[in-house]
């Protein structure tokens, strides 16, 4: 597409832009992400890794898990990207696909969610059927055949 | 998340809301941020300190700077005030939010509502 769209976090060190159509638009409400951002869910949306690319700053690198690397701003903590190579859901694979936290992109409003996964990690006050309406929902890893 | 950054909190009397503001949703990575509203002598670091930003003039923001997860919202106009990100708790579980700050600041596709609520 020769439409972009640019992001970066709440200080301005780091920013990105993403060249490329999401291919994934969701919520991951894991105990992980949960814990790497400070929110009860975070929104990504997934692109093809040559469709991202950091245009100021060096992010931090952080291995969340064996398989799980993160990237965020050091200087004011915005979380930024989330790569894996092993997620059982294949389109994350990490040749192929990096997901982006869309809270940080200039646009915050152009990809809303329309999948969730991990709704049964929330905090017992947040209905996952509350947050995403309508939503196609993934309760287990890799579980992309779920209603 | 990496356990670098620890704390601790007297809970009495919390209460507990969520923030639609831009600097909270970025500073979280979330559509939306809940947290707890403590008094300064109910919250302590246990291990190392959060790294603090100042997000804007008068406004401190701690975050863990191994794993980057964002922790504390302390403002001076509000000096008798530490905001704490509730999703960081071990148990978040008694803290439901009862308010949004910033609903003007609400994202168009956040169809969050309270716990409870009907409408």
């Amino acid at each position: 597409m020769t439409e972009h769209h640019d992001g970066g976090c709440l200080c301005g060190d780091v920013r990105y832009r993403v060249s490329a159509q999401p291919v994934i638009q969701c919520y991951c409400c894991c105990a992980t992400c949960r814990g790497a951002s400070g929110a009860a869910a975070i929104p990504w949306i997934a692109v093809p890794n040559s469709g991202y690319a950091i245009t100021k700053g060096e992010p931090v690198t952080f291995q969340s898990s064996d398989t799980v690397i993160r990237q965020f701003c050091g200087r004011c903590g915005t979380a930024l990207n989330y790569r894996n190579t092993d997620y059982p859901d294949q389109r994350f694979q990490t040749d192929t696909l990096v997901a982006v936290a869309s809270s940080s992109l200039d646009d915050i409003e152009a990809f809303p969610p329309n999948e969730v996964f991990h709704g049964d990690e929330l905090p017992s006050w947040i209905d996952p059927e509350n947050l995403c309406p309508g939503a196609k929902h993934h309760h287990g890893q890799g579980d992309d055949q779920s209603p | 998340m990496c356990g670098a950054v620890r704390y601790a909190i007297d809970d009495v009397g919390a209460v507990a809301n969520y923030c639609h503001c831009r600097s909270c949703r970025m500073a979280t990575g979330g559509p939306v941020a809940a947290f707890v509203d403590l008094k300064p002598g109910a919250f302590a670091w246990t291990r190392d300190p959060a790294t603090h930003y100042a997000s804007s003039p008068g406004v401190r923001r701690g975050f863990c700077a191994t794993c980057g997860t964002a922790l504390t919202y302390e403002a001076d106009d509000t000096p008798d005030e530490v905001h704490v990100m509730s999703p960081t708790l071990d148990d978040s579980t008694p803290f439901a939010p009862s308010g949004f700050f910033h609903e003007e600041e609400r994202l168009a596709w956040l169809h969050l509502r309270l716990s409870g609520a009907t409408t």
